[in-house]
């Protein structure tokens, strides 16, 4: 085939990114959006077609961690939903549910070019590897996490030192318990991100 | 504990020699190392964690990161790390918020310091004062001399580089402070 335009018009919408090095840049934004028609999500420069970048085909990888934080929050604060991902969070009322979604948010917009270092592939890689609902459960994950380290840290300033569980107990009740271990592991990588101190 | 992922970046990851070979210490989730992948094509990672759940959220975000060719992650001890790349060293050696896990955190040096190749950078991080259920070691109240008191590891790496092996490394100034977590960088010497 001679003319580009006759490549794009074969797209059936299995198509996902093209490449395009077109000198003409009123040329290539035709074929861009002719690609677009027939089903092209993303139209690039040649040789990017594999660079990730947020926004992802449209979506905001990172908004969607902010997204899910709150609406977990909420759930927590209203506690509407019983049997939910974030279900049985306990001990966040209102004021530190605010509070935790807004450092997160701050500590983020403080350090946007580290926190997208971290979060972007961080992102990718959980949807792929999990699918959306990948942000839901971390973002409850976090919220769990933090209200537990703000409950144990009302027992350490009781007892003025740290009362750990013998480790065969946390062994089997944190590291190899995977309703634990697996929301743990979505925290403990968030708050690298998320936690300013 | 944003300013460790900027140290973790910009001091460790981005001077590790070429071609390097990392062992992540507790590698838990994996993103540390996959991170260090991202960054760094031309380097090679080996993470150990003792969590069978931690180890399956690793490999399957490992699954589709694209550096399966380069990482690994395996249920293992991270303080009886034998067998490992060539004669058990590493050029980068990656130790974060694990410290703090161990009931006695001593061993955890002798193996960084053993693991540690003569041209390696090592990244420790760890909670000082910070509670939590699995955490087992306070460094601001166990790990203070008795006359002292206060943040010792973050004042005063004198111990640290003891625990290290001070005849084979240096320990920088605690580069990342605050009251209840600290990230130390090591050269080996």
């Amino acid at each position: 085939m001679d003319d580009l335009s006759e490549v794009i018009s074969k797209f059936d919408g299995t198509v996902q990114t093209l490449g395009l090095a077109v000198k003409s840049a009123e040329r290539e934004e035709k074929f861009a959006r002719a690609a677009g028609h027939n089903g092209v999500d993303r139209v690039v420069k040649m040789g990017r077609m594999h660079l990730f970048s947020s926004p992802w085909d449209g979506v905001d990888l990172i908004r969607r961690w902010f997204v899910s934080f709150a609406m977990c929050l909420h759930r927590n604060e209203t506690s509407e939903v019983s049997n939910g991902a974030c279900g049985t969070i306990s001990g966040g009322p209102r004021s530190e549910s605010q509070a935790l979604a807004a450092g997160a948010r701050a500590t983020f917009e403080a350090n946007k070019e580290l926190c997208s270092w971290l979060l972007n592939p961080l992102a990718r890689w959980a949807e792929a590897a999990y699918g959306e609902k990948v942000f839901d459960d971390a973002a409850c994950g976090y919220a769990r996490y933090c209200f537990g380290v703000a409950q144990a840290q009302k027992v350490y300033e009781r007892a003025g030192r740290y009362t750990p569980e013998g480790m065969p107990e946390i062994m089997s009740g944190v590291y190899e318990d995977e309703g634990y271990a697996v929301p743990y592991m979505w925290a403990a990588i968030l708050i690298y991100a998320l936690w300013r101190l | 504990m944003i300013k460790h992922i900027a140290m973790f970046r910009d001091e460790f990851l981005r001077r590790l020699a070429q071609n390097a070979s990392v062992l992540e210490l507790a590698s838990g989730h994996g993103v540390l190392s996959l991170l260090a992948a991202e960054e760094r094509p031309d380097i090679r990672i080996d993470g150990f964690d003792i969590s069978t759940p931690a180890v399956a959220v690793a490999k399957r975000l490992l699954a589709v990161s694209g550096h399966g060719g380069r990482v690994s992650f395996a249920v293992k001890d991270a303080l009886k790390t034998d067998g490992a790349c060539t004669n058990g060293k590493y050029q980068g050696i990656i130790s974060a918020m694990l410290a703090e896990h161990l009931s006695d955190p001593r061993p955890l040096f002798n193996v960084i310091s053993h693991r540690t190749s003569r041209d390696g950078l090592v990244f420790f991080s760890t909670a000082i004062e910070s509670p939590q259920r699995d955490h087992v070691f306070e460094y601001n109240q166990e790990a203070s001399p008795p006359n002292g008191g206060g943040c010792w590891l973050a004042r005063d790496t004198t111990r640290l580089r003891c625990w290290l092996n001070a005849s084979r490394h240096t320990v920088s100034a605690a580069c990342d402070r605050n009251d209840s977590t600290v990230a130390l960088r090591a050269y080996a010497i």
